[in-house]
This record gives structure tokens, C-alpha cells and sequence, in this order.
């Protein structure tokens, strides 16, 4: 048997090479995850987060995620997230916690109360302290590094 | 033949498929091993590449942005020209593999913070930026270490290089260069469906490498099984089909073992005890064999040995030594049982010592079966050796004869027999000869010794008599047919006359039966019933070659003849013996008074037939009067004896 194992496990290591860079573990896993962390941080209460997504295509975190519930009527929803920089108008409607795709569009909209975006090949998350305080949202202490007292 | 190839057409099967395993494995190391070696080889140039632009860079940076990275920070950050500037000496360092070059600080909070940024997706000055391992990184911007770390869980990213700036002790911003390498994707993407197809094959053709081991596993496992003897334990005539194509018979000499009176001990014990008998057989001669000896249970009582004779050994004294002491051993070891107590057995051996002589495995068999048989016949609970005539004798092959009579080439010659007028054709002696593949005739003494006692020997009998039957159905003529002893005291072929007797009366009734090799019998009792059973069926029965040799007058008296034939000698000896001519007429007178006839045979040229006319012989008989022939005349023929010698 251990002969018939040794067989089988020479040549499976002849074909050992490094994983190649575009086969790692990636994609809409990690970004489901991180996505589902942020929003259930940004709404405690629930168990389930409904959100309600304004921009282009939805992004694989939000699609398909069981610790979310996309919903097409705003005034269902316990989180925005803004994928591009929607209307005055319909900004003025929002009353939910607000979160931006892009570190730039945390500049135009006033109220997103964070950014989480991609950068570098990176995820990368940033909370603005003083925006967290006016929703009266309180994160937990792992979200610590990524609050910021400042937008640069 | 074609089964001693089968190891070798095994081994070449094997070696083939170690072969396009081996093909195929080397073939995948190897596309492994290069593209490997490619990768090194490639990952050595761009780093060596990379970290020459970082260092020009650092140095570069040290003399154009003098200052603490907070000075730096607030000067990029008021001045956007200066920014811009060091932005494009980053995007300087750009190339195809490198995707993000930029350059960090550390803050007093421990937050890495964009300076300068040379990549597409440029992070904005003092913005906040998460590598994946904070803390090593912090480490290596602390302890100013140059390291590249291994970035490939990231979509894109390949490795990255950390760089820290250094002014004199103090780190004063880190270079990040994150370098992604699309040939090294294209090389997988390449190789991956070479890799991918030997693999599969590897993988079946191991597959298939198992599946034949599994076989051979079972095939091994059924085989083991089915060449040992159930009942012994040893191995029984399906191994012996395997030993004769893979001994090396030169190193053995065959001892065939029959436990005598076997059929005495089954009839009087009962199978039991017989089956006890046989255990108790294998017991003794297993103590005596050693370890490359060989134990057959070649069928019923019988056993065979192949007794391993080494280098040096005198293979003839070696024999005897263990037919001796088997034959010691069976005598000092009787079997017990609970019931019947001690019962003493006995075998009979026939030994062929290999050293010299045939080795074609058939005819040994044959010769040592003789040999046993004539063990045997000499009263049993000895040995016989086949003697180094018997051994250089070249007697037919027995697949041969069989072959022959199972595609039925008997041919069946008749020999007239004569009255003494030498005229009068008053019977037919059947003579058996078998057609060669090159259309001549076997006689007898070619063939008999080859199928004697066999299942062929049977056949040919059963061919024989049916040939002659249907011959003289149609010749309303008496006729002979010969039988060796042995035949008339086999069951099979008793079984068989009785059975045409039944089917033919008339023919039969017009059958003699010539009996042959009966000298050597010494059981008239036994011979007198068994002959009484075929003269039941109404078959005459004749005795042949009687006056010479071991010519035994009791027989004439005890048995049931109806006939003798004087041996050839005592004709022959009569043209030039007188004492031999009175032999001839007290005999021929002798049968006469006691209502037998006599025939003479060899009347092979004129002067015996005129010498025998002086004898009163009933019958005469020879190649002068007549020859054999394939058929029978029509009418019978009534003629004048050839005027030739």
C-alpha cells in the first residue's frame, strides 16, 4: 500500500510548481466577507443588512451574499452603498449610514460615513471618525485602524 | 512453446509500461524542471533589475527631498509640485512587470501613509494605506530591512519589494514596488495544459499499471488456489502444468510415489481412512524434502517429487538416497487410527535421475510412469530407476499420438491367417497404425509406451475396435483384435466391449481377443476370472508369443483359452533345431488334445512354410502368405503361397 501511495505521490510532486499568480484564492470570497464585516458593523442590530446599492453594476461583494439583502426601494434599506456619485436628490433622500466604493467620492458625499475600496490590488478600508459619530455609529474595536480623524 | 514464452511476453508487457511510465514521468520533470528553471532564471533578472531602480531611487530621493518624512509629508502636501515631481521619478521606475511602484510613511500612530505614488491608481498624499501583514511590515520600515515579500494571495501581484529610505539610522519613508509578471502567467498558461495532459496520462496509464497489478494480484491469488491440492495441501497437477515450462530440469531428478493397494485400504477402511492414508503420504515425504524439492499430487495415490540435485551432486545416488528413505520411512511409520489402529502403508517408486538422457518433460513422465509400473509389477514397495537405455530411447511425443488419434489418423491394417494348407484364409488379425503429418505409418511399438495408461489409450482402443467392427460386419469372416493384459484388467475397456457387444452380438461373437504382454503375470486366479468375464460375451480368446521367453505352462492349463500363437523364436529355431521341432509337435499335440488351436507366426518366407508343413499347427500365419492390408477382400481369398523369399 505504502508502495501504491509513493507511486502515486512522486509524480504528483514532479507537477509542484509555484501557484501561478491568477489561480490564488481571490476574488468574490474575500470581498463578500469583507463586505458583509463592514455592513454588519454599520448595522448592529441586524442580522441580516439591507442594503440599497446606487452605481454602476453591483460589485461581487453585494451580489449573492447571505449576510445581505440587496433592496431595490431606499426606504427599505438599513445601509446605502454608492458605487458612483449619485444625484442631490437623491442624496437628500438618504437617511441610512452611508458607504462609498472609491476614496475619492468620500470627498463629494458629505455624509458616507466610509470608503471601501480596492487599491493597489489591495482591499482597503477607511471610517471617518467625526461622519461615524454623526450617524451615531459606533464600530467595533477591530475597526480601530481604519478609522481616520482625517479625509487627506 | 507458446506457454514457456508467456513469462517473457509478461516481462516485456512490464518492462513496456515501466518504460512509458518512466517516458512519461521524465518527460513531465523535465517540462517541471525547465520551467522552473525559466522562472528562476527570470525572477533573478527582474529582481536583480528592480532593486537597482530602488536603489537609484532611494538615493536619488535622499537628495532631493532632504528633511523628516512629516516635513516631507507637509511639503507634498502644500506644494503639489514637488509631489507631481516625485510621482514621476516613481513612474520612471515602471516597466511591463511592474504594476504599482509608490512610496510610504509611517506615522506616529503606526498607519502607512501615501508620499509619492508612480502607479495608475494613485493614492492620494498622507492617504491611508492597509498592506495585508501590518505588523511585519511596520518591522521591516522600522529595522530598515530590505525585503521582498511573496504578495500572490492578491489579484494581479506577484511579489513585492519593501525599500526602506534610510538616512543614516532612521527610516524616512519606504519604497513599495509590487511587481506582477505577466510572462510568468503566460509561462503557466503554456505549460499548464502540457502539464495537465501528461499528468492524465500519467495518471492513467498508473491507473491502468494498478489495475494490471490488481489482476495479476488476483489472478496470482486464484492461481495459488487452484494449483494446490484441498485435501494434501500440495501442489496438484495445475501447478505441474506450470513446473514443467519453468524448472530447470537439469538440477532435478522425478520420483513418481503410488501408495500401494490404495484401492484395498478405500474399500476396506472406507474414503476416510483412504483420505488419512494420503495425509499420512504427504507427511512422511514432506519431513524428507528439502526446501527446493517439489511435491506433486499428480492425481488419486499418486505423487510426484522434483528433488533439487546442487552443483557437484551425483543426481542417480541422490535419487536412490530419498527413494530409499521414503521407502524406509513408510516402513517405520505406520498411520494410526483411533479405530483400526496400525495400518502399515507402502509405496512403490519410479525414479528418473536427470543428469543424463531426455528432458522433455512428457517423455520423463512417461518413462518414470514406466519405471513405477514396473516397480509395480515386481511386487511393490520398491524402487525402479529408468535405466540410461530407457532415458536415450526416443520414443514418439505424446502430444503428438494424441493429436493424432483425436483427429481420428488410426489406421487399421488386417492380416490374413491361414489355414496350414496356406491357402485358405480362415480370420484377420487387426494390426493399429497411426498416419504421421508426413502421410507414413507409426507402428505400435512407436506410439504404445507414449499414451500407455492414459485416457488417449482408451480412445485409441475404443477407435480400434470400432474400426474393426465395422469392418467385419461387413466381411461375415472371424477376426482378432489385440489387447495388452493391463487393457483386459482396466474397467473402461471392459466396460467399452461389453458395451459394442451389446450393440453387435454377431460381430462380436465373431471377435477374438489376442493377449499380449501377459509373461510377467503371476496371478493366474486373477487372469482366469478376468478372461472368463470377455468369453462370457462370447469373445475367443488367444494367446500370443507363447513357447519362448517366460513361457508359463500353468497358464495354458488354468486359463480359458481357445487359442495360442508360437512365438516366432521356436518357428524360426525349427529350420535348424530338431529338438525345437519336437518341441513344436508336442506342443501343437498338447493344444490339440485339450481343444486349443495353435497358430504359427513369421512365416516369412518358403523354407518356414514348407518346415512347418511337418508340424501338425492348425493356423499359419506371415508376411510369405500374406501381408497386412488396408482392406478386406470380398470374398476370401483361397491361394497358391508366393514362390518368393
Amino acid at each position: 500500500m505504502r508502495t501504491i501511495g509513493l507511486f502515486l505521490l512522486v509524480p504528483w510532486l514532479a507537477f509542484a510548481l509555484p501557484q501561478p499568480v491568477h489561480a490564488s484564492p481571490q476574488g468574490s470570497t474575500l470581498e463578500k466577507r469583507i463586505m458583509s464585516k463592514i455592513l454588519r458593523a454599520l448595522t448592529p442590530h441586524r442580522q441580516r443588512v439591507r442594503v440599497y446599492y446606487y452605481g454602476g453594476s453591483t460589485p461581487a461583494g453585494l451580489r449573492n451574499n447571505d449576510a445581505i439583502l440587496l433592496t431595490s426601494q431606499l426606504a427599505d434599506a438599513d445601509v446605502v452603498v454608492l458605487g458612483s456619485t449619485p444625484p442631490r436628490t437623491l442624496l437628500r433622500k438618504i437617511r441610512q449610514p452611508i458607504l462609498v466604493l472609491e476614496y475619492g467620492m468620500l470627498r463629494h458625499v458629505s455624509r458616507a460615513v466610509g470608503a471601501y475600496f480596492w487599491q493597489k490590488g489591495r482591499p482597503n478600508i477607511i471610517m471617518i471618525r467625526s461622519r461615524l459619530s454623526r450617524a451615531g455609529i459606533r464600530l467595533p474595536a477591530e475597526f480601530d485602524r481604519y478609522i481616520e480623524n482625517t479625509l487627506w | 512453446m507458446q506457454r514457456s514464452l508467456q513469462p517473457l511476453v509478461r516481462l516485456t508487457l512490464y518492462l513496456v509500461l515501466i518504460l512509458l511510465i518512466s517516458g512519461i514521468f521524465w518527460l513531465a520533470a523535465t517540462v517541471t524542471h525547465s520551467a522552473g528553471r525559466l522562472e528562476q532564471t527570470f525572477i533573478a533578472t527582474i529582481e536583480s533589475t528592480i532593486y537597482q531602480r530602488a536603489e537609484r531611487f532611494a538615493h536619488q530621493f535622499l537628495r532631493d527631498h532632504p528633511g523628516t518624512a512629516s516635513e516631507l509629508s507637509a511639503r507634498l502636501l502644500a506644494q503639489p509640485e514637488e509631489r507631481r515631481r516625485c510621482d514621476e521619478k516613481l513612474e520612471l521606475m515602471r516597466d511591463q512587470y511592474i504594476r504599482y511602484v509608490y512610496l510610504l510613511w509611517l506615522d506616529p500612530q503606526g498607519r502607512f501613509r501615501f508620499l509619492c505614488d508612480g502607479s495608475d491608481d494613485k493614492g492620494h498624499t498622507l492617504q491611508k494605506f492597509d498592506p495585508d501583514r501590518p505588523k511585519l511590515w511596520m518591522e521591516i520600515y522600522r529595522r530598515g530591512e530590505i525585503r521582498i515579500l511573496d504578495q500572490s494571495q492578491y489579484r494581479g501581484l506577484w511579489k513585492s519589494l519593501l525599500f526602506p529610505i534610510r538616512d543614516g539610522n532612521r527610516t524616512r519613508a519606504m519604497l513599495v514596488v509590487d511587481y506582477s509578471t505577466e510572462f510568468l502567467t503566460t509561462l503557466h498558461r503554456l505549460i499548464s495544459p502540457v502539464q495537465n495532459t501528461l499528468r492524465t496520462i500519467l495518471y492513467i496509464t498508473i491507473g491502468l499499471a494498478l489495475l494490471i497489478f490488481v489482476q495479476l494480484l488476483l489472478l496470482f491469488l486464484i492461481r495459488n488456489k487452484s494449483i494446490r491440492d484441498p485435501l494434501t495441501g500440495v501442489h496438484n497437477r495445475g501447478a505441474l502444468r506450470h513446473m514443467r515450462y519453468s524448472l530447470p530440469w537439469k538440477h532435478y531428478n522425478l520420483l513418481m510415489i503410488d501408495l500401494d493397494h490404495f484401492k484395498h485400504i478405500n474399500d476396506t477402511y472406507g474414503h476416510d481412512v483412504g483420505d488419512m492414508a494420503l495425509l499420512h503420504t504427504v507427511k512422511i515425504l514432506r519431513k524428507l524434502l528439502h526446501r527446493k524439492d517439489h511435491l506433486v499430487r499428480h492425481g488419486g495415490e499418486e505423487f510426484l517429487i522434483f528433488q533439487y540435485c546442487g552443483k557437484g551432486v551425483d543426481h542417480r545416488r541422490h535419487g536412490i538416497d530419498l527413494a530409499e528413505a521414503i521407502l524406509r520411512a513408510f516402513r517405520e511409520t505406520p498411520m494410526h487410527h483411533p479405530a483400526y489402529g496400525e495400518i502399515h502403508l507402502r509405496v512403490s517408486i519410479g525414479l528418473y535421475a536427470s543428469s543424463s538422457g531426455n528432458k522433455e518433460f512428457d517423455q520423463v513422465l512417461k518413462k518414470t510412469d514406466l519405471a513405477l509400473y514396473r516397480a509395480k509389477s515386481s511386487g511393490r514397495d520398491c524402487y525402479m530407476e529408468v535405466s540410461g537405455e530407457e532415458k536415450r530411447s526416443d520414443t514418439v511425443k505424446f502430444d503428438n499420438v494424441k493429436r493424432y488419434i483425436e483427429q481420428n489418423r488410426i489406421v487399421c491394417e488386417y492380416q490374413p491367417i491361414f489355414l496350414r494348407d496356406g491357402k485358405t484364409v480362415v480370420k484377420y488379425e487387426t494390426l493399429v497404425r497411426l498416419r504421421q503429418d508426413d502421410g507414413t505409418l507409426l507402428y505400435p511399438n512407436d506410439f504404445l509406451n507414449a499414451i500407455w495408461q492414459t485416457n488417449t489409450y482408451i480412445r485409441m482402443t475404443r477407435q480400434v475396435l470400432e474400426k474393426a467392427i465395422e469392418t467385419f460386419r461387413e466381411h461375415p469372416i472371424p477376426f482378432s483384435v489385440n489387447f495388452a493384459l493391463q487393457d483386459l484388467l482396466d474397467e473402461n475397456i471392459f466396460a467399452l466391449i461389453r458395451e459394442m457387444a451389446s450393440r453387435e452380438p454377431e460381430t462380436i461373437s465373431r471377435m477374438s481377443i489376442e493377449v499380449l504382454e501377459y509373461h510377467n503375470f503371476t496371478n493366474v486366479e486373477r487372469l482366469s476370472t478376468v478372461l472368463h468375464r470377455f468369453k462370457d460375451l462370447g469373445i475367443s480368446i488367444i494367446l500370443d508369443d507363447f513357447g519362448a521367453g517366460h513361457a508359463n505352462f500353468l497358464i495354458l492349463q488354468h486359463l480359458p483359452i481357445d487359442e495360442f500363437k508360437i512365438d516366432r523364436q521356436l518357428i524360426v529355431e525349427n529350420l535348424k533345431n530338431p529338438k525345437a521341432k519336437k518341441l513344436l509337435i508336442a506342443l501343437t499335440r498338447y493344444a490339440r488334445e485339450t481343444g486349443m488351436k495353435t497358430t504359427a507366426e513369421f512365416v516369412a518366407d518358403e523354407q518356414i512354410f514348407r518346415a512347418l508343413q511337418e508340424i501338425p499347427v492348425d493356423y499359419l500365419q506371415g508376411y510369405y502368405l500374406g501381408r497386412p492390408s488396408l482392406r478386406i477382400p470380398d470374398t476370401a481369398p483361397s491361394r497358391e503361397p508366393k514362390n518368393k523369399k
